[in-house]
């Protein structure tokens, strides 16, 4: 064999080598915006709202999700995060609560996209982990979001003070509706159809208003009448909250 | 005025003039250097214990850590050393309200407890304005309320000592004394509390065992009030937001309504807000571990309550209004005298001094 033919294969190896199907596959980037929303404005924590005939400060949102992926027209998925978790006690601004939060995921496969899916909550593979499972650089770490007395993870936390004489301290009710048990989880899914290229960021915000939320047959919760999900006759309350999570997450 | 510089067999000579010749031998690298990795025990009912990739835990590391902890050297006038103010007995911590520096100063705010403060993964200090225990470590030297040193100080007295150059040599691998830096201590001192974790208190033997037979009925009583454990027919007493979880805290900052905070305008101690500088973290502190409870009195993030008892009667009747109090303690707690016993008799369950018969936790120098 002469030298051309040995550089020729040389070269056929070195061409198929950089064409292998790996190495050709594109990638992109998407970005999640998780944003609160109360009454269609965005929610700053710890600001005042109306809320029935009283003002209303939220505290505290913060919830756990899981199976987090994107979904495509022919039933396929990529999956972007096991488990997750967002705290929104940082948008405590205007502009911090227009930002939202916002989760990064790279190396995903370009194309064309339908939606989003996640598990709002831990599924029943979680029923028998506690903190105790997992390294403390792991949020199911966080003994606050374990629910000693139930045995589950608390998969999400809304707490809110309201003002009703007057007096400007916020102490007249409260809520502290933790969520969990062994059926708080339900699968959110977003429909969106969008793409993902290989110059540039999709960048899709998540919108979830708590107002909406907090609406039981068209009625605001009272928080007078009702302020916290501890006791087992309130699980009721629980799955209704959970059932409107379910359905109010859109996608903009 | 000339220098010269002559070098020789790893002894380093400067003659800075005729009548003044400094020897210097900062050469280690005739000493070996086989870290070993520190094995932290992983207690039933713990997770496990995340470190730094940047300071995992070594034999020699944690050795060093323990030296330096001990040692007064840390100190301008080398008469306190960490210990002075987390003293082993006391759950490491003083027993003072709030700690007094080498001057006499009185900083404002108590000494907290080190026992398992490996578990801690949120910021630290009352006020949480260290991230990890490495930061941390940095401050106290340099506090004039505390040890009103310099790091610079401290670096020179730590390459001039007969014995911690070896230590640091064989802790992380410098090839020459003058590499002893104050990074290089925190780290020291850092793996060194990661390692504090002990775990033999009654509250641990029924986490390991799940046999709640071995609470009495007073200790059970509070345990049941202390997470609202639903069926015992006891009140909710509730604890279990704040104090959670194998290390007793949810690593968190919350207002517990100790003074009348009103509208937040007028906070003497602004806590978290200070770090953060969100006015609704004003009078905010950490959520500190209960595990010893019963030896790191006086309580609060200021000592201000002397006992136990007169904590849960605080919290009882005596919570005050405040545009930030934790939303938990709005309906207050209404226990009767006999079920706040029971839940002081159930904190005591979590008091573990089994550490104190093992010298890891005690000062190498005695």
């Amino acid at each position: 064999m002469n030298k051309i033919a040995v550089i020729s294969m040389l070269s056929l190896i070195v061409g198929f080598t950089a064409c292998s199907p790996d190495e050709s596959v594109q990638t992109g980037e998407a970005q999640l915006n998780f944003k609160l929303e109360y009454g269609g404005n965005p929610l700053v924590v710890d600001a005042a709202y109306d809320y029935q005939s009283n003002s209303v400060r939220f505290s505290e949102f913060n919830f756990i999700y899981s199976n987090l992926k994107l979904l495509r027209a022919d039933g396929s998925s990529v999956d972007l995060e096991e488990v997750g978790y967002l705290d929104f006690g940082d948008t405590n601004t205007e502009e911090a609560a227009v930002n939202g939060l916002n989760k990064s995921y790279v190396d995903l496969p370009i194309g064309s996209y339908t939606g989003i899916s996640f598990t709002y909550g831990l599924d029943d593979s979680y029923l028998d982990k506690t903190p105790a499972d997992f390294s403390t650089d792991n949020v199911l770490s966080n003994a606050g979001l374990y629910w000693v007395a139930w045995g589950n993870y608390i998969i999400c936390k809304l707490e809110a003070r309201f003002e009703s004489n007057g007096d400007g301290l916020y102490d007249d009710a409260s809520f502290q509706y933790h969520l969990g048990g062994d059926t708080a989880f339900r699968t959110v899914t977003i429909d969106r159809e969008f793409d993902l290229i290989t110059d540039g960021i999709t960048s899709i915000d998540l919108v979830l208003d708590l107002r909406k939320i907090l609406l039981i047959d068209n009625e605001l919760i009272d928080p007078f009448e009702f302020n916290n999900t501890h006791t087992s006759d309130m699980e009721w309350l629980i799955s209704d909250l959970l059932d409107n999570v379910q359905t109010e997450f859109v996608a903009e | 005025m000339m220098k010269r510089v002559l070098i020789g067999l790893g002894i380093f000579i400067a003659a800075c003039s005729p009548d003044e010749v400094v020897v210097v031998d900062g050469d280690l690298t005739n000493i070996p250097y086989q870290p070993v990795d520190y094995v932290i025990p992983q207690p039933a009912g713990f997770p496990s214990m995340a470190q730094p990739s940047d300071n995992i835990a070594t034999e020699a590391g944690v050795e060093l850590g323990h030296f330096l902890f001990f040692d007064p050297i840390l100190s301008r006038d080398s008469t306190q050393s960490c210990s002075s103010c987390h003293l082993p007995e006391l759950g490491f911590t003083d027993g003072k309200k709030v700690s007094t520096g080498i001057t006499g100063a009185q900083g404002f705010r108590s000494s907290m407890s080190l026992v398992n403060i490996g578990y801690v993964n949120s910021g630290l200090f009352w006020d949480g304005r260290s991230p990890h225990l490495e930061a941390q470590a940095f401050l106290p030297i340099e506090d004039p309320t505390e040890m009103d040193n310099t790091w610079a100080a401290v670096e020179e007295s730590l390459r001039n000592h007969p014995t911690y150059p070896e230590m640091f040599r064989k802790a992380f691998g410098i090839n020459d004394k003058s590499e002893i830096t104050s990074d290089l201590a925190t780290k020291a001192l850092a793996q060194y509390e990661r390692s504090l974790v002990s775990a033999n208190s009654k509250y641990d033997e029924v986490l390991a065992s799940g046999d709640f037979g071995v609470f009495s009925d007073e200790e059970l009583d509070g345990y049941f009030m202390f997470f609202d454990i639903e069926g015992s027919g006891l009140p909710d007493a509730q604890c279990f937001h704040c104090h959670s979880g194998a290390y007793m805290s949810v690593n968190d900052f919350f207002n517990n309504g100790l003074e009348a905070l009103g509208d937040l305008t007028n906070v003497t101690d602004i806590g978290l807000g200070d770090v953060t500088g969100v006015f609704t973290d004003r009078g905010k502190f950490r959520a500190t571990t209960l595990r010893n409870i019963e030896l790191t009195g006086p309580y609060m993030h200021d000592g201000r309550i002397e006992t136990l008892e007169e904590v849960v009667d605080f919290y009882n009747d005596s919570i005050h209004p405040a545009l930030n109090l934790d939303v938990n303690l709005f309906e207050g707690v209404d226990l009767n005298a006999s079920q706040r016993a029971s839940l002081v008799a159930f904190m005591k369950t979590l008091t573990d001094t089994s550490y104190l018969a093992n010298p890891h936790f005690l000062s190498p120098f005695n």
